[in-house]
């Protein structure tokens, strides 16, 4: 089997809103107001055939973002395409597009009151590439039988046939939405290098969304941040690493090396002082750190979407 | 199965197209496979359970020392018809969200759900004749009168049993799609509008039943009138075409409510 060219998708201005209410208002007319806007004029370019996290709060939108991607809905305005380069359309409704797009969502999506066996059958109807040898592998790592019914599943099992839908599927783009919830830190571990194994065999779009960033930040190559609604940021995830620095040291080399810049966390102990600032240090000012033995790190991914998504009440 | 083209490794207009249809072909090939299958083994169990009610009540009657005027089928107002509606709203309801998540399409749904349905169709009216010429055949061995006075008749045992088979095929796979339908508009307007909408998917069903004077509205008619003799063939060829523009009714409801349904998110 030829693995299928990786599938990336662009969002051009995409609002999505979801109900609406009526409501009365002061000059005794009604007036219908939306309920929830879930995504508010956001552009966004997914690069095809790398690992993409897309990290937000809860209620940023990841979710109803990509669920637009696999075709689930639909925007209210603005456009959505996917496709691998060159040949990018509409996924709403095109079969060639909903056949090689693989959306796992939290919930699982299977039959719960029949054997998962029924289940892993209609997706592998469907989908054109899918690995039943590699969902048979995974299914007995994960230690789950087919013969049982999702609904006596419990969270982490569920959420493990999801991952193994989502890896057999092979599908050229493969968005994980939460996969993980509920799995133990075991499974959830043995799911991460199945990830990047799979991903080293098969090359395809892979996007991941998840809260538990520090653990999944090291299989990012690129990383989507949304914020009520809108894209904060979307770059490679070293680009994203280098919005800041952190120094640890004697606390007046550090205050000296700081300078005017933004501090976005800041610990101590005793006479130690270890802080994150905002962008990256220039030659100069690693060299005097060093010459003041002030150590110079990385920033955790989830340290910097903790503080580019901190409410707008609560900046410094 | 390769997709990748030895030119450039770009897949062309057209070859996207055969792989749509392709996929097309095999998600709505999936669906009526489910739908086929739900039947198969409910809907077996169902005219089991009906054989069983149909053959006993007649005996227990006959035991008592009473007499039926009526036979099950009819007297039961088209049962099965309306098991093949509930089945035709849980069955969709059951298997849309996985049909989408699989990666098919709501139009490979729909086509999957009508082909399923004609296929349950044609096996509930083959079981329809079937039950049918057994009940007559019981009634007449404990010496019971039966006749029917509901349903299309060309006046002949093999016409009338073509002809039951076909009114049925169309009722049953009207209801189904009518019971997809009910399904899907739960699905796409939630809880009140969904209930709003059930009224009007309604209309197809009591077109049917009129026109192929079968079900609910047949009873009612050969309260009225009964069908007894051949028909003329005007009669007979207007209740077909009354089946053909319900079940296409019932169609196009299914079709339009089931191409906009939008899954939420979970979380």
């Amino acid at each position: 089997m030829t693995t299928p060219e990786p599938f990336g998708a662009r969002l051009d201005d995409v609002v999505v809103r979801y109900g609406s209410r009526r409501e009365l208002v002061n000059d005794s007319t009604v007036v219908k107001r939306d309920a929830t806007t879930a995504l508010d004029g956001a552009s966004l370019t997914i690069r095809p055939g790398v690992i993409t996290g897309v990290l937000g709060r809860n209620g940023a939108g990841k979710s109803t973002l990509l669920s637009l991607l696999s075709a689930f809905a639909r925007p209210t305005s603005g456009t959505v395409v996917v496709g691998p380069e060159g040949a990018q359309v509409d996924p709403w409704e095109n079969a060639w597009v909903t056949s090689n797009v693989q959306l796992v969502r939290e919930s699982g999506d299977l039959i719960d009151d029949e054997k998962l066996t029924e289940s892993l059958t209609y997706y592998a109807d469907l989908r054109p590439h899918w690995d039943a040898d590699l969902a048979g592998r995974l299914l007995d790592r994960f230690e789950i039988s087919t013969r049982t019914k999702p609904g006596a599943l419990s969270r982490g099992k569920r959420s493990a046939v999801g991952a193994t839908i989502g890896l057999a599927s092979r599908a050229p783009l493969t968005i994980l939405d939460e996969v993980y919830l509920g799995m133990d830190a075991p499974t959830r571990y043995a799911f991460y290098s199945e990830v990047l194994a799979d991903y080293a065999e098969h090359p395809r779009t892979i996007l991941l969304s998840s809260h538990l960033v520090e653990e999944v930040e090291r299989l990012f190559e690129e990383v989507v941040v949304l914020d009520r609604g809108r894209v904060l940021l979307a770059e490679p995830v070293e680009d994203m690493r280098a919005r800041g620095s952190s120094l640890t040291g004697p606390a007046a080399a550090v205050a000296e090396l700081k300078g005017d810049r933004r501090v976005l966390q800041e610990q101590r102990l005793g006479g130690t002082v270890q802080i994150t600032v905002e962008g990256a240090l220039t030659a100069e000012e690693r060299a005097a750190a060093r010459a003041a033995g002030v150590e110079i790190g990385a920033v955790p991914v989830q340290d910097l979407f903790v503080h580019l998504t901190e409410p707008r009440g609560a900046e410094r | 199965m390769s997709t990748r083209q030895s030119t450039g490794g770009r897949l062309v207009a057209d070859e996207r197209v055969q792989l749509a249809r392709a996929a097309h072909r095999r998600a709505a090939r999936a669906v009526r496979r489910n739908v086929v299958a739900v039947f198969g083994v409910v809907g077996g169990w169902f005219w089991a359970v009906y054989a069983v009610v149909g053959i006993a009540v007649p005996l227990v009657v006959s035991g008592a020392g009473g007499e039926m005027d009526r036979g099950i089928f009819e007297s039961s107002a088209g049962s099965p018809r309306w098991f093949a509606f509930v089945l035709g709203i849980i069955v969709p309801a059951a298997s849309l969200t996985l049909h989408l998540a699989a990666g098919g399409t709501r139009s490979a749904f729909t086509a999957g759900v009508a082909r399923g349905a004609a296929v349950a169709g044609l096996g509930f009216g083959i079981l329809t004749v079937a039950y049918i010429q057994g009940e007559r055949l019981l009634f007449g061995a404990i010496g019971f009168g039966w006749e029917r006075a509901a349903g299309l008749q060309a006046g002949g045992p093999v016409p009338d049993a073509l002809l039951t088979v076909l009114t049925e095929a169309l009722s049953v796979t009207t209801y189904v799609l009518c019971g997809a339908a009910i399904a899907a508009g739960y699905k796409r307007f939630g809880v009140w509008s969904g209930t709003a909408l059930v009224v009007p998917l309604l209309v197809p069903i009591a077109l049917t039943d009129l026109a192929t004077r079968g079900g609910v509205g047949g009873l009612v008619l050969s309260n009225v009138e009964p069908s007894g003799d051949a028909m003329a063939a005007g009669e007979i060829v207007l209740g077909l075409a009354g089946g053909l523009v319900a079940l296409g009714l019932a169609a196009g409801a299914l079709h339009l409510l089931v191409r906009s349904v939008r899954l939420r998110p979970t979380t």
